[in-house]
């Protein structure tokens, strides 16, 4: 299967969440535009569109009904709301095949927070998508005199951090003739890494990585380290003084790290008080810069220890 | 020749009285399953927050045998999503399951569970079941009346229509 069935596949398996007539809409889409593809957009009473790179179009001229929208959420959680609340207060559902639905409408809130929707207004279905072999040449970098050095991957949002979180673990967890596969535990909050659904990663995240997901990250790498002896823990947006905490405990207990977080560059970070103690700490020997030029994403590592 | 013609008359009424006792029963156990199979589902979906197959798989194999076929139909329904809504799957599996015997209140009470399951948060399932179990334990109650105070009126009736029978025809 070439990358592009790959990806096609992808779409396709996105297809399935729409109601039937949605469905065949969505189906008439070239080959070639459902290999890239990003989303599928519902509004009530507009036609189903698709977001391609070149931009977003219509498909058929029927206008998406309340309905049908409810038919989506129903197919979405397998008709059981209740067990994506979580995620539904969040405003999005995460589903099989690695897909997300992000939702609006008129919200309802319980206790001053927001508990879910009363009517439903549009819906994106975004499309999973996985970049085998962007960490390959980065690799050799990062694991040197026989062991992985923890590291932190530093780009703004859209960047690709996440994609390569996703691809260092993966090869990190799986073996090859020149090494062992290790014990990866994945902190994998927002469900974005893995996708985890029924138990199964929608995406690939190597033979021996444990998932914990939809836990919040400090209590989330506490529970790993406790629980799954892993050789090294993965998580994605540092965001918090608490994840901070909980990330150098962690690298106290001598589990090595891959961690993400949004900045432009290291001077960026280390303008900000919180990262700048973390940098100083050593926690991490190595970082990663995600740099897009002409086009295409460019990374850059570079010593992590003495503050960067 | 004819003694045996009187025995088998008897026989057949007394089985038709014994069939009009087997039903009562019946119709008790089946209300007690659905009740102990609600309870399963509530604490399914509260506490463990399982999807609605996952609870309509558990129910098809572990629930009371007399009201697997339900939660077989509606588990077997759900490949249907998209084409209709959760609530059409429930109600046609309800409507199918004619082996329950259900009286038609009974029926609409299940029938309308359907509007609530896997559609809305924790708590509002809980109390739909909370009210659709109630309403069950109520024609349980009511089942009961019927086999204690019938049961032996439709052996008697079996019994004595044959003897009856027997004696006109005799």
């Amino acid at each position: 299967m070439t990358d592009m069935d790959m990806q096609v596949a992808r779409y396709d398996t996105a297809v399935l969440l729409l109601p039937n007539v949605l469905r065949e809409r969505a189906r008439e889409l070239t080959y070639r535009d459902r290999a890239v593809a990003e989303e599928l957009r519902l509004r009530m009473g507009r036609p189903l569109s698709v977001l391609l790179p070149r931009g977003e179009m219509e498909l058929g001229r029927e206008n998406v009904t309340r309905r049908e929208l409810e038919l989506l959420v129903e197919l979405a959680t397998g008709a059981s709301v209740h067990a994506s609340q979580r995620e539904i207060q969040n405003g999005y559902i995460s589903c099989r095949g690695g897909c997300r639905v992000g939702l609006c409408g008129s919200v309802y809130l319980s206790e001053g927070r927001m508990a879910g929707y009363s009517v439903y207004s549009s819906a994106a279905i975004r499309i999973a998508r996985e970049k085998r072999g962007v960490a390959d040449g980065l690799l050799p970098e990062l694991w040197r005199e026989g062991r992985f050095h923890s590291t932190l991957i530093i780009a703004p949002p859209g960047g690709g951090k996440t994609t390569l979180l996703r691809e260092i673990v993966r090869k990190l967890a799986t073996s090859d003739p020149s090494r062992p596969g290790l014990r990866v535990a994945l902190c994998d909050e927002r469900g974005e890494i893995a996708a985890l659904w029924e138990g199964r990663p929608q995406l690939d995240v190597g033979e021996r990585t444990d998932i914990l997901d939809a836990c919040p990250k400090p209590k989330a790498v506490l529970t790993v380290l406790r629980s799954m002896n892993p050789q090294v823990i993965a998580l994605d947006e540092i965001t918090d003084p608490e994840d901070v905490a909980a990330v150098e405990r962690a690298r106290n207990c001598g589990v090595a790290l891959l961690a993400t977080v949004h900045a432009a560059d290291v001077e960026d970070l280390t303008a900000r008080p919180l990262y700048r103690d973390m940098l100083c700490g050593n926690v991490f020997e190595n970082i990663v810069t995600i740099r897009l030029k002409n086009g295409r994403r460019e990374y850059q590592v570079r010593d992590g220890r003495n503050g960067a | 020749m004819r003694l045996l013609g009187a025995g088998l008359v008897i026989l057949a009424t007394g089985s038709m009285g014994l069939l009009g006792v087997s039903a009562l029963r019946g119709r008790v156990k089946v209300l007690e399953a659905l009740i102990v199979s609600l309870q399963l589902m509530e604490s399914e979906i509260c506490t463990r927050m399982a999807t609605m197959r996952e609870v309509l798989d558990m129910l098809s194999r572990e629930a009371p045998a007399s009201v697997r076929g339900l939660y077989r139909r509606a588990s077997g329904g759900l490949a249907a999503l998209g084409r209709c809504s959760f609530y059409t799957i429930w109600r046609m599996a309800v409507e199918k399951s004619r082996e329950l015997r259900l009286r038609p209140g009974e029926i609409e009470t299940l029938t309308s569970l359907g509007l609530s399951l896997g559609r809305y948060d924790v708590n509002e399932q809980a109390e739909a079941i909370g009210r659709t179990r109630k309403r069950l334990e109520a024609a349980l109650r009511q089942a009961e009346t019927e086999r204690d105070r019938d049961w032996k009126l439709h052996a008697f009736f079996g019994l004595a229509s044959g003897i009856f029978a027997v004696i006109i025809l005799l």
